[in-house]
C-alpha cells in the first residue's frame, strides 16, 4: 500500500552497511528470535515452577500430560474424529464457496439481487450456526461437520465471488471473441484471475473451521479435543486441561503455516501474491 | 506538508458528490432509472424471496416446528423488543465486545508500536506472535472459565486475546510501511523522532491499522457472543441457546436475527470510519479499495 505520498518510482535507498555486517546481522536475526521465544518459556517454566495456584501448574506438568495424552494414548479416541470433522466440514465448505462463488459471478444481476442476504450472512457471528445444528441434526458427526462447514463457506464464497468479478474484462472479452466456449471461459479464464482472492478466502476461512471445530464439540459431544479440554476442566484435571489447549495451539499455529505454504506454492508466478488478508 | 495534506483532504468530497448523483444525465426514463438504483433490485428480491418463504412455510405440506414462518420471527422480535431483558442482553453483548476490543487496543497498540520502531523489540517478540496468533480463542474457554467465571469477564477476556494478535500484527507492519520517498525527505529534513512518527509513520500505518481494527473489532463481537452461546455469559447468544435448548425455534430464529442485524451494525459503523479516516488516502481517492 501506498502512503500520503505519490508513489513515484524511486531507486532503493542506499544503506551504509558493508556487505560482511548485512550478512552477519542476516544470521543473528533468526537467533535472536530464537532467543526471545525461549527467554518466554524458559520464564513460564520457571515462574510456574513453584507455582501454588491451582490453575496454572507447572509447566513440566503440563508437558508430562501432554506426553500422556498425546503421544498417542487419545490420537485415535479423539485428536481423529476432530481433525475429521474439521477436514470434511472445510473441504465442503470450500467446494461449495469455490463452486458457488463462480457461479454466481456470472450473473452480475444475481449478485446484485443477492448482496443484502449475503451480507448478512457475512456478517452473522459463526458460533451462531451451532444453534442451528443442535437443533435440526443434535449432537452428532453430521452436526459437527455441518457447523464446521457453515462457518469457512461465506468468506471463501464471498471471496471468490470478488476475485470472478475482479477478473481483467479485456481478457474474457478475447476468450469471447475467440468464441471458446462457456466453461473453457470458467476454468481458462476466471478461475486462474480469481485465484489470489480464492486462496485468501481459504486463508480466512480456515482458522474459523478450527474455531468451530472446538464450539461444535464443547456442547453435548463426547469425543474431540474441545469435549476434552472442557472435560477436564468440569473435572478438576488441570494438567490435562493445559495439554489440550497446547494441543490446539499447536494445532493451530501447523494449519497457519501449511495454509502459508500452500498459498506460496499455489500462487508462485501471480504478481504481487499474497491476497487480501482483511477479509 | 501540513497543508499538501489539508488540500488533498477536500477532493474526495467532490468526487463523491459528482459520483453519487444519479440524476446527472437525465437521459433514462424514471422506471428505468429507478431499477438501476443501486438498492431497488436488492431489496425487491429480498422482500420477495421472504414472501415466497412466507407462502412456502404456511402451506401445510411443511412442519414448522423447526422452521417458523417469516412474520412469526418478525413479530417475535417485535414483542421482544418491547421487553427489558432484550435490550440488556443487547447492552450485554455491546458491551462486552466494546471492553474486548478496548483491551486488545490498549495491549496492541504499544506494543505494536514497540515492535514497528525498534527492531529489536520486534525479532525479540517475531516467534512468540506467530506462535500465539493462530491459538484459537475458543480453546482457552475452558481455563477462563475456573479463572474468570462465566459472567461478563469470560466474554471480555476471550474477545481480548482473540483481538490483540490481528491489531499488534498490523499496526507493527503497518509503522514499517512507510514510502521510500517519504523516508528520505524525513531524513533530509533532519525531522525530530516524534515529528516522524506523527507526520510519516502514523499516517501510513493508517489503512493497516483500520484493518486490524475491522478483524479485531469483528472477532470481539464474534467471541462474545461465543461465550455467551457455549458458557452462558449474559448476552443475546445465551437468550439464543436457551430458546434452541427449550425447542423454541420462533424465539431462536428471531435472537439469530438480532445478532445477524447487530454484525451488519458493526460492519456499516466500520466501513464508515474507513471512510472518514482514510479520505485522504491515495488508494481510497484513486478508487483503489473496493
Amino acid at each position: 500500500m501506498s502512503t500520503i505520498f505519490s508513489s513515484q518510482p524511486t531507486p532503493a535507498p542506499v544503506r551504509e552497511t558493508t556487505v560482511p555486517r548485512r550478512v552477519l546481522a542476516a544470521l543473528h536475526r533468526p537467533a535472536v528470535r530464537l532467543a526471545g521465544l525461549l527467554a518466554v518459556v524458559a520464564a513460564w517454566w520457571f515462574w510456574s515452577e513453584g507455582s501454588k495456584s491451582p490453575y496454572f501448574p507447572p509447566l513440566s506438568i503440563v508437558l508430562d500430560a501432554f506426553v500422556d495424552n498425546w503421544l498417542f494414548e487419545r490420537v485415535t479416541s479423539d485428536v481423529l474424529p476432530s481433525l475429521l470433522h474439521m477436514a470434511i466440514g472445510f473441504t465442503l465448505a470450500a467446494m461449495v464457496g469455490v463452486g458457488a462463488g463462480v457461479a454466481l459471478g456470472l450473473y452480475p444481476t444475481l449478485v446484485r439481487a443477492t448482496q443484502p442476504m449475503l451480507e448478512f450472512l457475512r456478517a452473522m457471528p459463526p458460533p451462531v450456526f451451532l444453534s442451528f445444528g443442535l437443533l435440526f441434526l443434535g449432537t452428532g458427526s453430521s452436526m459437527k461437520v455441518a457447523v464446521i462447514a457453515l462457518g469457512p463457506l461465506w468468506p471463501i464464497l464471498l471471496n471468490t465471488l470478488e476475485g470472478v468479478r475482479g477478473a481483467d474484462e479485456t481478457r474474457t472479452e478475447m476468450a469471447r471473441a475467440f468464441s471458446l466456449p462457456r466453461h473453457a471461459i470458467v476454468t481458462r479464464v476466471l478461475f486462474p484471475s480469481a485465484l489470489p482472492r480464492i486462496v485468501a478466502g481459504l486463508k480466512v476461512g480456515l482458522p474459523l473451521a478450527l474455531v468451530l471445530m472446538v464450539i461444535s464439540e464443547l456442547v453435548g459431544s463426547t469425543e474431540g479435543i474441545g469435549y476434552f479440554v472442557i472435560q477436564s476442566s468440569t473435572t478438576y484435571a488441570i494438567a490435562d486441561m493445559w495439554s489440550g489447549i497446547l494441543l490446539l495451539g499447536l494445532l493451530g499455529w501447523a494449519l497457519s503455516s501449511l495454509m502459508s505454504i500452500a498459498e506460496r506454492a499455489v500462487l508462485r508466478g501471480y504478481p504481487g501474491a499474497s491476497g487480501d488478508e482483511s477479509r | 506538508m501540513g497543508a499538501d495534506h489539508m488540500s488533498t483532504l477536500s477532493i474526495p468530497e467532490q468526487r463523491r458528490a459528482d459520483s453519487t448523483d444519479p440524476a446527472a444525465p437525465g437521459q433514462a426514463s424514471t422506471r428505468l432509472r429507478l431499477l438501476q438504483s443501486a438498492w431497488l433490485l436488492p431489496t425487491l428480491t429480498t422482500v420477495g424471496l421472504l414472501a415466497i418463504a412466507e407462502v412456502v412455510l404456511r402451506s401445510p405440506l411443511v412442519d414448522t416446528t423447526y422452521l417458523p414462518t417469516v412474520t412469526a420471527v418478525l413479530g417475535k422480535v417485535v414483542d421482544l423488543a418491547q421487553t427489558a431483558p432484550f435490550w440488556q442482553a443487547i447492552t450485554d453483548t455491546v458491551a462486552q465486545a466494546a471492553a474486548g476490543l478496548a483491551v486488545a487496543v490498549t495491549v496492541a497498540v504499544p506494543l505494536g508500536f514497540l515492535t514497528g520502531l525498534s527492531r529489536v523489540a520486534d525479532d525479540l517478540t517475531a516467534y512468540l506472535v506467530q506462535l500465539l496468533r493462530p491459538v484459537p480463542a475458543v480453546a482457552l474457554i475452558p481455563l477462563f472459565i475456573l479463572v474468570v467465571g462465566i459472567g461478563d469477564d469470560l466474554a471480555i477476556a476471550l474477545g481480548a486475546f482473540a483481538g490483540t494478535w490481528p491489531f499488534l500484527v498490523q499496526v507493527r507492519s503497518g509503522l514499517s510501511d512507510v514510502d521510500p520517498v517519504a523516508a528520505d525527505t524525513v531524513r533530509i529534513f533532519g525531522m525530530p523522532w516524534y515529528a516522524r512518527i506523527r507526520w510519516v509513520q502514523a499516517p501510513s500505518a493508517m489503512p493497516h491499522i483500520l484493518t486490524g481494527l475491522r478483524i479485531s473489532a469483528t472477532l470481539a463481537l464474534i467471541l462474545a457472543v461465543t461465550a455467551e452461546l457455549v458458557a452462558g455469559s449474559p448476552g443475546l447468544g445465551r437468550d439464543l441457546a436457551l430458546g434452541q435448548s427449550a425447542g423454541d425455534a420462533v424465539t431462536m430464529y428471531a435472537y439469530v436475527l438480532v445478532i445477524g442485524v447487530l454484525g451488519v451494525c458493526l460492519n456499516l459503523l466500520l466501513g464508515l470510519i474507513e471512510h472518514r479516516v482514510l479520505a485522504w488516502h491515495a488508494d481510497r481517492r484513486h478508487g483503489g479499495v473496493r
